[in-house]
């Protein structure tokens, strides 16, 4: 291995993700969420190693039974293991709202940087769009969408990213309105490099920090939206359990079991939680001066 | 000033415009054949085609599309409900109040709880109150307001028995779902009243207004909370709106006879009409609303109303 020298190791010592980890670390806070998610993820993915019973296994004569032993979060209305189905109801609901916050921030990262980059006529006609998506609230067009396409996962994962696309839009958009004046920028440009080139080695890694701040922010809006639509009846449809369905359904058993709102709701709020404080966490770390 | 409120109307015009549109092609892409789903999957294949001719059907979409607008405009007539067969505008009229009525008292419930103790958070930086919010409000952000719709009704009403789950005739009817939309609204009314309030407590007026003489709630309520509307009045603005679309999901729960429920209910009923008319009005309210925020910064922020004056004297010395 080659020496390094002490401006290489100055640099090392300085570089964005060191810095930023070691800011991380000093908030416990955003530790704790950080270990409270990496838990709820684990279970969920394991959840058939954790859980040998499948989650459509019905035992009526078992119905509404409190936690027990062999059934920590009791059992619903068809004597299913609440518990089981909370950790097959994480894998939709997290699946589904990470891919709506993928889509849209793919979506928000092509129009943003186009509409930054090449700023004038373009630029207009993207923000204006964009105006028309924003004049619809989020939820309401994604009963629209929904209503449309159908129920089922992809449009649920369709109907809840077109309402974000906007916000990320607009997070991608504004720095590079002053990126791209920037001296490193216009070099690129004058050795004749492509706006494609341009955009993605020079603008979006300068981006990047800000996006990385709204995909978690994002996908904690997104579970809400996701379980909303579910809620509704108009997203993931029973007998796929899902954490807004099971409280849909579990609507109707209120006087017989709480246990059946209460712990696909503690799920979300847990996840919720704990993405928004490693966002807000992780917004500050990369960059203190937004720190208030 | 004039000018700035003729512009932003005018602008709103296209925007709206769009959004009928977007909403029009959205749900005319949705499956089923109107004039099927009012006369039933058993009727005869001549009635279906005479009632295609009769709702024109068959036309182009851009000439339904114009033709909707069309009515709309001229004559406020959103269509004929294929649920009812009444027109779509006397339901969504009749709804439409109650929708309000449950925005009104959720922001209510909201700048009671989220004003004054983000204001006292700010004051009292660090304070054991500044702490206990700042979590509460951390959660409450963080909570679906269709999860604690129903912990709530468990609770209050199932088993405290104080408050009614369901309906909407009266105060007492209020409070559950005020409380619902109210609280996670409230916290984030709180989250921005206070990081607006500190950014501000630490200016130099703040101390010069101290150094004069004047009282701490003077200087809290005048010199700091003055120059920190503009951040707390976007977020009440936009609550309404989102207040708008949240009704849909509180209406649901505590079966609330608005326009959220109505437009569930129509799409179970596959009632298109009734559909596009009640995503028109939310959509019509939110724009309205964010344009009335809009106009209001300039009355309370001078340094937006002296741009404008400004404007036509700085065009023309450039």
């Amino acid at each position: 291995m080659r020496s390094k020298n002490k401006a290489e190791r100055n640099l090392e010592k300085n570089s964005m993700l060191r810095e930023t980890f070691y800011r991380i670390c000093q908030n416990k806070l955003a530790i704790l969420c950080m270990v409270i998610f990496a838990i709820i993820v684990i279970l969920v993915c394991l959840a058939g190693v954790i859980a040998p019973q499948g989650y459509d296994e019905q035992n009526v004569s078992n119905a509404f039974k409190t936690p027990s032993l062999q059934h920590i979060f009791g059992t619903d209305n068809f004597g299913r293991d609440i518990f089981v189905r909370v950790l097959y109801g994480g894998r939709i609901t997290l699946l589904v709202s990470i891919a709506s916050t993928m889509v849209a921030t793919l979506l928000g990262l092509l129009f943003g940087c186009i509409a930054g980059y090449f700023g004038g006529a373009v630029d207009n006609v993207i923000m204006r769009v964009m105006d028309v998506f924003m004049a619809i609230p989020n939820m309401i067009l994604a009963i629209v969408i929904a209503t449309t396409l159908g129920s089922g996962m992809v449009t649920t994962v369709l109907a809840v990213a077109v309402g974000s696309v906007p916000g990320f839009v607009r997070i991608v958009r504004a720095p590079i309105l002053s990126i791209r004046t920037s001296e490193y920028v216009e070099s690129a440009r004058a050795i004749g490099a492509k706006p494609a080139f341009i955009i993605i080695h020079h603008i979006i890694p300068n981006i990047m920090a800000q996006v990385i701040v709204q995909v978690t922010l994002g996908i904690a809006n997104s579970i809400i939206s996701v379980a909303g639509l579910s809620f509704l009846g108009l997203g993931v449809q029973p007998p796929t359990p899902e954490w807004g369905t099971m409280l849909s359904q579990a609507r109707n058993y209120m006087m017989r079991s709480m246990y059946m709102v209460t712990c696909p709701g503690i799920a979300i709020v847990l996840s919720v939680i704990s993405l928004n404080v490693i966002g807000d966490a992780l917004r500050d770390a990369l960059d203190p001066r937004l720190k208030n | 000033m004039l000018y700035y409120i003729g512009k932003r109307v005018l602008l709103m015009i296209p925007v709206l415009i769009a959004v009928s549109f977007l909403i029009f092609s959205l749900l005319y892409l949705a499956p089923g054949d109107p004039a099927r789903i009012i006369l039933g999957d058993d009727a005869p294949e001549s009635a279906i085609l005479e009632k295609r001719e009769e709702l024109g059907l068959d036309d182009p979409f851009l000439v339904q599309y114009f033709r909707y607008i069309y009515n709309i405009v001229t004559r406020f007539d959103f269509g004929i409900s294929y649920a009812t067969g009444e027109p779509v505008v006397k339901s969504l009229l009749e709804r439409y109040p109650v929708t309000i009525e449950l925005a009104l008292c959720c922001m209510f419930m909201m700048i009671i709880m989220g004003l004054p103790i983000g204001i006292l958070s700010a004051v009292k930086q660090y304070s054991l109150l500044d702490n206990v919010s700042v979590t509460i409000g951390l959660v409450a952000v963080s909570m679906p307001n269709f999860w604690l719709g129903l912990v709530l009704i468990m609770i209050f009403s199932l088993r405290l028995r104080w408050l009614p789950a369901s309906g909407f005739y009266g105060i007492k009817y209020w409070i559950l779902p005020a409380m619902t939309v109210g609280f996670s609204n409230a916290a984030s009314l709180l989250r921005t009243t206070r990081s607006a309030m500190l950014e501000c407590i630490r200016q130099d007026y703040v101390d010069t207004a101290r150094a004069k003489g004047q009282s701490e709630i003077r200087i809290i309520l005048h010199h700091v909370l003055g120059n920190a509307w503009i951040p707390i009045l976007t977020v009440i603005g936009m609550t309404f709106g989102r207040l708008l679309g949240g009704a849909i999901i509180s209406e649901q729960i505590f079966s609330i006879p608005g326009l959220g429920k109505l437009m569930i209910d129509s799409i179970n009923m596959r009632d298109y009409p009734m559909v596009r008319g009640g995503v028109l009005m939310l959509a019509v309210s939110f724009s309205v609303m964010n344009l009335l925020v809009d106009i209001l910064y300039t009355f309370i922020d001078p340094r937006l109303k002296t741009q404008f004056a400004h404007r036509r004297f700085r065009k023309r010395a450039s």
